[in-house]
């Protein structure tokens, strides 16, 4: 029906021409096509070119003695298997991901219900200083934490000291190192989370909750029943996104600023290890075999997010 | 008479030829055959480079080569350099190179040999050049199977620093022995409220194991059982579980809080600032923290050799050096480029402001000696010097696969410094790494 409407329109428009799609060249025929060919080469060549190199790359041997790749099937993935500082490795990203995301979602949402209203003074000024620490570079990040983590000058301890307590050694004890470099990702990234749960809260319907306050729910219920099935989708969009980046930038920048790793292993993410095996000890092979499985890990996460009902309304 | 004094003229003239150093143009070669030509050096975000990039205007002017200068911080010029020689797109024509990767990148073929370039008398005016003048222990620093890879461009080794007017209200000598060194830690943290002595405890085969080796070799330590005819492993021999017990517990009792993630910059401005009273890092913090504008310490500081163990003394060695790309298409540009900016009338200009020539010459000449000689009180001149007549190349040992190696131990050590685990099991742990790394490797079978 549409179709006929438009075919007679443009007939209508143009009656001396035929529909250029049904006679003429390629060019003509394809003509759309053509058109946005280029971005879709740029697309390929930026983004699938790599990744299928790099699939290549972690099947194949490249380090200091072969100077080029060379194929050698599964081994890199075998080793993976038996590599005990690479499990260890996941299991610190595992812990520092949810960790830094359930609290993360935690202060975010309970902060952004406490600023959820209408006429409050000066609430533009709290939430622009609220979202500053997601707007500094994470290598920034890091050095200005390293500093103030400092046990000897840093502000914390300074701190802690004028209460007469005896701060710890942060990021050079085996006991808070970990604890420390969470910390600093749960202070960087709590204001998306925080923008996330505002933007969501301020789109609900009116209606649910005036009619649960006509029936005479308590905050508690209302927060229970109807806040948190509603903002569900919201939820679950911005936790994949966390759990995403958190795997990505959060556990590499600020933490190779801070620790390297250390002390010893104790903040040694995958990342960092990928990047030692890779660029320090220069076993790109290795390193890349270690990627693809946490883009493989990665993919099977944000599917299961799917299911979960990220993208509810198109399912249904 | 008029004989006599042209002679005694001639003489002196003789006599002060070392402290003048022949300048480029005295070269010869034709300086101007890559005229035109213009190339990409990446750079270290370093004293030296910002000193050196105040003398191009000089080259470009002397051969008609444009230079640009790309300069990093350390570990991202690393990474832009590696991606850039493994894929050889050829961008950089030069690079400045830790002198730990020219086995790794020889090995890969990654550079430019340079024995070619040296001995081709139309690149190279070897009587102007002299080689033979760069300190012998970094001339073998840059080689890899007999031949050379690039040029040394600076220089350290570690030093002791001390505080002399500390050691003299305590009636402390200079410790010549790691037994001295810990009676005077614990002397002055019993009677000072400073921390005792600083070392680095952060991670990594140029972090905390390029001080600990020193400490290792001299309490009899090896990293193999013989380089480099037997790769074995050793790294949990008692000697090396000796040093790591000795190296953190010196730490745990005498150091600053939080020690195990110091890294140098920790250590030199706990020099500057005055927060610990010794260190034992590298040598070019010297002129730093004797600086007036720079440090608050100032004039109070004193330099001597690493403390000797039984396995001897053992100070380190560093360069950062200038090296080709093998994928340039500028070679004669870079060549000539690197030859000018390491000779001796060049670098003696830098040296006498940084204080790390890598000339035997330039060391031994008066001019150089005199600029340096307000740094403790020549004690530091004296202290490298003596340092650097006994460095080996292979103080950490140069092999491919070293910084995997070098960095396992320095993971090892840290988490001895932190308190998680005992000397020996994170030594025992390491060997264990390591030598599973040797065998995939085919150091061992």
């Amino acid at each position: 029906m549409t179709s006929t409407a438009k075919v007679t329109s443009s007939t209508a428009v143009h009656p001396h021409h035929t529909d250029p799609r049904k006679s003429g060249g390629i060019w003509e025929r394809y003509f759309h096509i053509w058109f946005i060919s280029p971005v879709v080469v740029f697309l390929l060549v930026l983004t699938l070119v790599p990744t299928i190199y790099l699939f290549y790359l972690s099947l194949s041997r490249w380090d200091v003695i072969t100077g080029t790749p060379t194929f050698n099937g599964l081994m890199n993935y075998l080793n993976l298997w038996r590599d005990q500082v690479f499990w260890a490795s996941l299991r610190r990203t595992l812990v520092f991901v949810s960790a830094s995301v359930s609290s993360q979602l935690i202060l975010g949402f309970a902060m952004a219900l406490l600023i959820n209203r209408p006429h409050i003074k000066g609430i533009g000024v709290v939430r622009t200083l609220i979202i500053l620490p997601m707007s500094i570079t994470p290598i920034v990040v890091g050095l200005m934490w390293r500093i103030l983590y400092n046990p000897s000058f840093g502000l914390i301890n300074a701190f802690l000291g004028l209460l007469g307590i005896v701060g710890p050694e942060w990021l050079g004890s085996k006991d808070t190192a970990l604890l420390s470099v969470i910390l600093v990702d749960i202070w960087q990234w709590t204001p998306f989370m925080f923008l996330m749960m505002t933007a969501g809260l301020q789109s609900l319907p009116a209606e649910p909750f005036e009619a649960a306050l006509v029936d005479g729910a308590s905050g508690f219920q209302i927060l229970r029943l109807i806040t948190l099935p509603l903002m569900k989708p919201i939820i679950l969009v911005a936790v994949l996104f966390r759990i995403i980046d958190g795997f990505k930038v959060s556990t590499f920048d600020s933490i190779f600023i801070m620790t390297k790793g250390g002390p010893g292993s104790i903040t040694q993410t995958l990342n960092i290890y990928a990047f030692l095996t890779g660029f320090e000890w220069f076993n790109l092979g290795y390193a890349s075999a270690m990627v693809v499985f946490t883009l493989v890990l990665l993919t099977i996460i944000g599917r299961l997010f799917l299911r979960m009902g990220v993208f509810r309304e198109e399912m249904e | 008479m008029l004989r006599r004094l042209l002679l005694v003229v001639l003489i002196l003239l003789v006599a002060a030829a070392p402290a003048l150093a022949a300048p480029a143009t005295e070269a010869n070669i034709d300086w101007r055959q890559a005229e035109g030509a213009s190339i990409i050096v990446a750079m270290n975000l370093h004293m030296e480079t910002d000193e050196l990039d105040a003398q191009l205007a000089e080259f470009e002017e002397l051969t008609g080569i444009r230079v640009n200068f790309q300069i990093y911080p350390e570990i991202e010029l690393h990474q832009k350099t590696l991606v850039d020689l493994a894929s050889g797109a050829g961008i950089f024509d030069v690079i400045m190179m830790d002198f730990m990767f020219t086995p790794q990148y020889a090995a890969a073929k990654f550079i430019e040999p340079l024995g070619p370039y040296l001995n081709d008398p139309s690149l190279t005016d070897a009587d102007w050049f002299k080689a033979s003048d760069f300190m012998p222990a970094l001339w073998d620093a840059v080689s890899y199977n007999n031949e050379v890879y690039a040029l040394p461009f600076t220089v350290e080794t570690t030093t002791l620093f001390y505080r002399p007017d500390i050691y003299a209200d305590l009636g402390l000598a200079v410790p010549n022995n790691y037994d001295e060194l810990w009676h005077a830690a614990e002397a002055i943290h019993a009677n000072k409220s400073m921390d005792a002595i600083g070392l680095r405890g952060m991670r990594g085969q140029g972090m905390n194991v390029y001080v600990f080796a020193g400490f290792m070799r001299g309490f009899g330590g090896k990293f193999v059982a013989d380089f480099p005819n037997d790769m074995t492993p050793v790294i949990n021999s008692p000697e090396n579980i000796a040093a790591a017990d000795y190296y953190a517990r010196i730490l745990q009792e005498f150091g600053p809080r939080g020690v195990a993630s110091w890294d140098w910059l920790e250590v030199l401005s706990g020099l500057q600032e005055g927060t610990i009273a010794m260190a034992i890092d590298a040598s070019n913090f010297g002129p730093v923290i004797d600086d007036y504008s720079t440090s608050r310490t100032a004039g109070k500081w004193g330099y001597a050799l690493v403390p000797e163990g039984p396995g001897g003394r053992h100070p380190s060695i560093y360069t950062h050096t200038l090296a080709i790309n093998a994928a340039s298409r500028q070679k004669t540009a870079a060549w000539l480029f690197i030859q000018w900016a390491t000779s001796e009338d060049v670098q003696i200009e830098r040296a006498l402001r940084s204080g790390q020539p890598t000339r035997q010459s330039i060391w031994d000449s008066a001019a150089f000696r005199e600029a340096m000689a307000h740094v403790g009180n020549g004690q530091w001149i004296d202290a490298s010097v003596r340092s650097l007549d006994i460095v080996s190349a292979d103080y950490r040992p140069r092999f491919e696969h070293w910084r995997q190696f070098g960095d396992q131990v320095g993971i090892a050590l840290q988490s001895v410094i932190a308190k998680e685990q005992s000397a020996e099991s994170a030594f025992n742990a390491a060997q264990k790494a390591i030598e599973e790394l040797m065998r995939s490797a085919g150091y061992i079978k």
